[in-house]
């Protein structure tokens, strides 16, 4: 009976770390130093061992986890995701003065919800995985607790992230309901037997599901928590979750809609259609007029939420493998985004508006050199990882017969690098400005290296991508 | 081997990007110039190499390593010596190095930092440049092509803290995007079509396929490529750009804005030319485009104020040349173009350097005149180069120049014919203008109100001409006695060793480059393009089962006009219309210079002998005025009236100009607008959720 | 009674939810509306178990309560810290976080 236990270890693991991380917060003196962070990351080693261990196992656990190379891929993105996270909040956490214990606690028990989503296969378990990691996260987004932002921020994700888990388990219901399943093959077959006929019980099912999985890969018009809880967020958790839910929330749409209810795709694609362009639009046209280097990313996160959904809707094997490998690119890029952003706040200075970055070339060399290769990646540069991910999914929309989507999506990138270069002009070509210039803080070790790791492995993945990419590939066969 | 070539400029970047800050200035001056140097020698061993083989066989190719694998996608980093690229790498790495060496003493007053940062920008831009000719397949050549916009963006902006630089630089790029989205659109469509982007495969695919004689998809995808084509290198409609570019340093100017990168548009057609072939309405747009440009941008060179402006239409209009070569199949003739233009216009732009280093930072050449004396070793290679550029027998801008014109003229397009020629007295008129205005006549001084004017910024001439007393500043910095006034009266400084060297062997380079293409007509053999025809046809390299097929070289034959082939366009009929032609340019350009000699030198000194009994300021406000009345009422007036007024004026300040800014501001603006919506109430939010729901739903029940 | 009554029923209560999220200003009662969504979907799960005869569908809403109830703690601890640092529980004066 243990056999059946492998596809959830991983997240034990990580769940397992998020617990001792509670216990030692809770036998911690006040004011004394204790390394929980480590214990995350000792978490996380384990997840990715048995991670690795499991790769074309095609473990299945109760029935309703299945650790196939999809999920797999997912989760060992989630595991940088959450390496990386570690290391850009330990400088936050102790800057701020936040409980570490229930930091790193939510932060790992969020973790586990997201890789419990990257691999469920039953649409309950998706939603409890869905419930889990958005729990966690909105208490992180409000954990700096004297911050007004961060309440507001806090309380505005949480009310609409309730208002469309209403909705998702409403369509939830539905298709319960028309099938008398929640599991996923199942639906996918019984569904596919009434595709002819799509009654309104079936449209309700699908299209409510539908704006669930909207919110959470914040689409248009369902995105409008992202740029506030993203501002409102301290930076290192804005790059965890701008990534981490990110990742999982797309991994279970492929699943549910490449999968399950891929039948049902001439219902369904046109809406993703309609869903991907505003989103790519608005994002990017939003984006040119932000004065906040968090506000302007996160509106940039919305739009590259609007170039995955392209991915989706062009449905084809090449799409789903570069959902895969645009998840981790947009991944790594926005956490070295973030962690940047991150170490150059101070305790009274966001430092976040996008003069504070002038002349960021003569006081952080590095960081600014850093930043240009995050920025030039998120605008899709060559050779720059960006520019392989978006090319790849480009590609799979015009072969998809998507051209007019991908002429959207050519054009909405071309004018994002408008605000991204807007940055790296500011970091080289301006001299900070003296009356209002803040002495910007010295970067943290740790910090630092998780940033030139970042940066490093873009870098990698935009000249020697064909490893990752050939994964990529081969783990979106037989997905259920 | 082939790798050394990027890699050093780019090692050169890396130095001084990471340490140039701590470096003097004559170390990082050197290792910059150092690195171009070894580029450029071993691109002489590499070319040396590849004319060592035999002429069917002329390619080097390494492959870096494999980018991408995946699927049925494959692209890997193949560097790809052939003809055509090796021309290109011999300009970029050749006219490179000495623009690097010239750059030492021109950029001698900037601050340590400053000076650095200038370097490395240049240096990357060249590992940059000659990433994108050495491209074997597209994605490759984006790398290069985004990469030397990047650094074209951030010279233009070099000067950061005078806003007419930034705002060119924000222009520039701006235009630009619009060419990258229909270049990667088209690449994108020759995937999908073709499987590969590998340049010399999809030619193979093509070469197979009929001539598409109406519009169809590689016609939509040779038009998107001429898009991005039309935005690198400065072509209607996205030409304009370029003239705010001048905002940037004079060097880059010359290299970037003059030499290299805005011909990477030619060098890609031509690189495609097999497939461009193939797309005969393609080509018909192509040719119109680059003869209306031609046209269009030498009026407007007529009446600028600015010198660097002058040369700047006069690069857009060259540019328009080698596209009208291109359009009408002359592909050998357009890239010769584009090699002896390097020489010339380098040299006039590093002459132009000269004059404003030494006039510390005036461009006005209203505000110029009788450097002739001062600055011999600029006058004189400046005159070399305008000659050249004018079409004068014997150097090298004529042969070039003529070729096209020929092809065009032999091709049967007569309208396009006389419009090149009537451009290549335009060029010949506001060359000569710029000559004589600059060098010739009297020393302008200004009079005690313009002095005080001097303070307000001098606006009314030209849209640049402005800005540049910061830069002036910057010289001054290190000058310390010269200052603006001075310069003026008193004696002035010919340009530094390091600047007259670049500008001897440019002048040089502009009389002999020609030589290497002499027509037949004139008894050479053209060895240019036969050198160069294996570039623009079907390889069946490493596919010897495909080589019956492609094997009669794609162009020849679909080009019923007979362009490329040498063979046929040089039979003995031809050659006596070739030289019948010939003679006729020859006394367009030399009539074009008589036109400049009398309208701006001649008469002029003659009416200022007349007004000199009134009093110097008198003199020098008659002198001004009456060179534009001269300039006006008698034979300029139509073509001002049409170029300035019309032109100028209304297309390129208005329409033009309007439609980048107000792209630019359009975004901008509903960018503002959209904001609104993002109220901050979360009830809006809910409701936004809510109208999201109910559209998926009625979507999906309408559907 | 048959299984369209309890549809309707609770589709009746999830619009009654929406309706009072769209329309209070007061994040209490926001929050009530979201619960009475959530809770007119279990309605429905109960409903559809019901009718199918099969044991899973009664498990479902339990799982599905256990969430709710999780939420409904987590977003009364947020308005308690929304009072304590903004001293307001009115929806509309959240407006630090716009553009």
């Amino acid at each position: 009976m243990f056999a059946s236990f492998h596809a959830i270890v991983p997240m034990l693991c990580v769940t397992a770390a998020g617990f001792a991380a509670m216990v030692a917060e809770a036998f911690r003196e006040k004011g004394e130093p204790m390394p929980i962070g480590p214990l995350g990351v000792v978490g996380l080693i384990g997840a990715a061992v048995s991670t690795a261990l499991l790769w074309d196992r095609h473990a299945t656990s109760f029935g309703v986890v299945t650790a196939d190379n999809f999920g797999l891929f997912v989760t060992a993105i989630l595991i940088v995701v959450g390496l990386l996270s570690l290391a850009i909040s330990a400088p936050t956490v102790e800057r701020e003065g936040l409980p570490r214990g229930e930091y790193y606690a939510l932060m790992l028990f969020s973790l586990a919800g997201m890789m419990l989503m990257a691999t469920a296969t039953d649409l309950l378990v998706i939603f409890l995985a869905l419930e889990v990691l958005s729990l966690a996260i909105y208490v992180l987004t409000g954990i700096r607790r004297d911050s007004q932002m961060g309440a507001e921020g806090a309380f505005k994700y949480f009310l609409l992230g309730g208002f469309s888990s209403a909705f998702f388990l409403y369509g939830i219901a539905f298709v319960y309901g028309l099938t008398g399943s929640t599991h996923l093959d199942r639906v996918g077959t019984l569904m596919a037997a009434q595709a002819t006929s799509s009654g309104p019980l079936q449209i309700l099912a699908v299209g409510l599901l539908l704006v669930g999985f909207a919110f959470k890969v914040s689409a248009v018009p369902f995105h409008m928590w992202t740029p506030d809880a993203y501002e409102a967020a301290p930076p290192a958790v804005t790059g965890f979750m701008s990534t981490g839910v990110k990742a999982a929330a797309f991994a279970a749409f492929v699943r549910v809609f490449l999968s399950a209810l891929e039948p049902l795709i001439g219902g369904w694609s046109e809406i993703v259609w309609v869903l991907a362009a505003a989103t790519m639009i608005l994002g990017t046209v939003v984006g040119v007029a932000q004065t906040s280097i968090k506000r302007m990313l996160a509106y940039s996160s919305v739009a590259h939420g609007g170039y995955l959904l392209l991915a989706l809707v062009s449905g084809n094997d090449t799409a789903k493998g570069a959902v895969l490998f645009y998840l981790l690119v947009y991944a790594v890029t926005n956490l070295g985004a973030f962690g940047i952003i991150s170490v150059l706040e101070t305790r009274d200075q966001a430092n976040d508006r996008v003069t504070d970055y002038a002349g960021l070339w003569s006081t952080h060399p590095t960081l600014a050199l850093m930043m240009t290769f995050f920025l030039l990646s998120l605008g899709g540069f060559p050779p720059m990882a960006g520019f392989i991910a978006k090319w790849y999914v480009f590609a799979a929309a015009i072969h998809a017969g998507y051209v007019w989507l991908a002429i959207i999506g050519v054009l909405t990138s071309v004018v994002s690098v408008f605000f991204y270069l807007r940055v790296i002009v500011m970091m080289y070509m301006s001299a900070p400005d003296a009356d209002t210039r803040t002495t910007l803080p010295a970067v943290p070790q740790l910090a630092g290296a998780a940033i030139v790791i970042s940066a490093l492995i873009i870098l990698y993945l935009g000249v020697l991508p064909t490893r990752v990419l050939e994964w990529a590939a081969a783990s979106v066969s037989g997905i259920i | 081997m082939l790798l050394l070539i990027p890699l050093l400029p780019f090692i050169g970047f890396l130095v001084n990007a990471s340490v140039g800050r701590r470096l003097s200035k004559g170390t990082s001056g050197g290792v910059a110039c150092a690195v171009m140097l070894g580029s450029f020698g071993i691109s002489l061993a590499a070319v040396w190499q590849l004319i060592g083989l035999s002429a069917e066989s002329r390619v080097i190719g390494q492959t870096v390593f494999s980018w991408i694998t995946s699927g049925t996608f494959q692209a890997d980093f193949t560097l790809r010596l052939d003809p055509l690229s090796s021309l290109m790498i011999l300009v970029i790495t050749g006219i490179g190095s000495l623009i690097h060496i010239y750059s030492t003493a021109y950029m001698h007053g900037e601050r340590d930092a400053d000076f650095a940062r200038y370097f490395s920008y240049l240096n990357l831009f060249a590992a940059f440049m000659l990433v994108l000719v050495l491209g074997s397949n597209f994605l490759v050549m984006f790398v290069g092509w985004e990469g030397v916009g990047l650094c074209s963006y951030l010279l233009i902006g070099f000067y950061y803290d005078k806003k007419s630089a930034a705002d060119a630089g924000k222009k520039a790029f701006i235009v630009n995007r619009v060419g990258d989205f229909g270049f990667v659109l088209g690449v994108l469509l020759l995937w999908v079509q073709f499987g590969t982007i590998e340049i010399q495969e999809i030619a193979r695919h093509v070469a197979a396929l009929p001539v598409e004689t109406s519009f169809g998809v590689l016609s939509l995808a040779t038009l998107l490529l001429f898009v991005g084509a039309t935005g690198k290198s400065a072509q209607i409609p996205l030409y304009v750009w370029l003239p705010d570019a001048m905002e940037g340093p004079t060097p880059v100017s010359a290299l970037i804005h003059a030499a290299t990168m805005v011909t990477a548009g030619v060098y890609m057609i031509g690189r495609n030319a097999v497939l461009f072939g193939h797309t005969p309405e393609t080509l018909q747009i192509v040719a119109v485009v680059g003869v209306a440009t031609a046209f269009f941008a030498g009026t407007i060179g007529l009446v600028q104020h600015d010198i660097k402006r002058v040369l700047a239409y006069s690069t857009v209009s060259q540019l328009g040349y080698m596209f009208l070569a291109m359009g009408v199949g002359a592909w050998g003739a357009g890239i010769f173009h584009l090699y002896t233009h390097a020489f010339f216009k380098a040299c006039l732009f590093l002459g132009s350097g000269a004059v404003i280093h030494a006039l510390g930072g005036e461009q006005d050449i209203t505000r110029m005149g009788g450097l002739k004396k001062d600055l011999p070793i600029t006058y004189w290679t400046f005159l070399i180069a305008a000659i050249a550029i004018a079409g004068v027998p014997g150097l090298a801008g004529f042969f070039s120049k003529d070729e096209i014109l020929f092809k065009t003229f032999s091709n049967g397009h007569t309208v396009m014919w006389v419009v090149g020629v009537l451009t290549s007295l335009l060029t010949a008129v506001y060359m000569f203008r710029l000559v004589f205005l600059t060098f010739h006549g009297e020393r302008w001084t200004p009079s005690l109100a313009e002095v005080h004017a001097q303070a307000a910024p001098a606006a009314e001439t030209s849209r640049g001409a402005s800005g540049h007393d910061l830069h002036a500043g910057g010289h001054g910095r290190d000058q310390g006695g010269h200052d603006g006034d001075g310069h003026r009266t008193g004696h002035l400084h010919d340009a530094p060793r390091a600047m007259a060297l670049a500008l001897i062997v440019l002048a040089i380079g502009s009389v002999l480059a020609g030589y290497i293409g002499l027509p037949h007509a004139l008894g050479g053999s053209n060895r240019l393009e036969a050198y160069l025809e294996p570039s623009f046809t079907a390889h069946a390299e490493r596919e010897p089962g495909a080589a019956a097929v492609t094997e009669p070289a794609g162009v020849d034959h679909e080009e019923p006009d007979g362009a490329p082939g040498q063979g046929e366009g040089h039979e003995t009929g031809n050659t006596a219309t070739e030289l019948a032609l010939m003679i006729v340019s020859s006394l367009i350009a030399l009539g074009g210079i008589g036109t400049a000699y009398y309208f701006f030198l001649a008469n002029p000194s003659a009416s200022q002998r007349v007004a000199q009994s009134a009093g110097g300021l008198r003199t020098l406000l008659s002198n001004k005025y009456y060179v534009d009345e001269l300039y006006d009422a008698v034979i300029v007036q139509p073509i001002k009236n049409t170029s300035e007024e019309a032109l100028w004026k209304r297309m390129d300040a208005q329409v033009i100009d309007g439609a980048v800014n107000g792209t630019g501001w359009s975004i901008r603006g509903l960018s503002d607008v959209l904001r609104l919506l993002q109220s901050g109430s979360i009830r809006t939010y809910a409701a936004s959720l809510l109208l999201g729901a109910v559209l998926v739903l009625g979507m999906y029940l309408w559907s | 009674m048959g299984l369209q009554a309890y549809l309707v029923l609770s589709a009746v209560v999830f619009c009654l939810g929406l309706f009072g999220v769209i329309t209070r200003r007061n994040t209490i009662g926001i929050l009530l509306g979201v619960e009475l969504m959530l809770n007119a979907v279990n309605i429905n799960l109960v409903a559809f178990g019901r009718f199918r005869g099969d044991l899973a569908g009664l498990v479902f809403p339990v799982f599905a309560i256990a969430i709710t109830v999780a939420e409904a703690a987590l977003g009364l601890a947020i308005v308690i810290l929304l009072f304590r640092v903004r001293r307001t529980v009115m929806a509309d004066h959240l407006d630090l976080l716009r553009g």
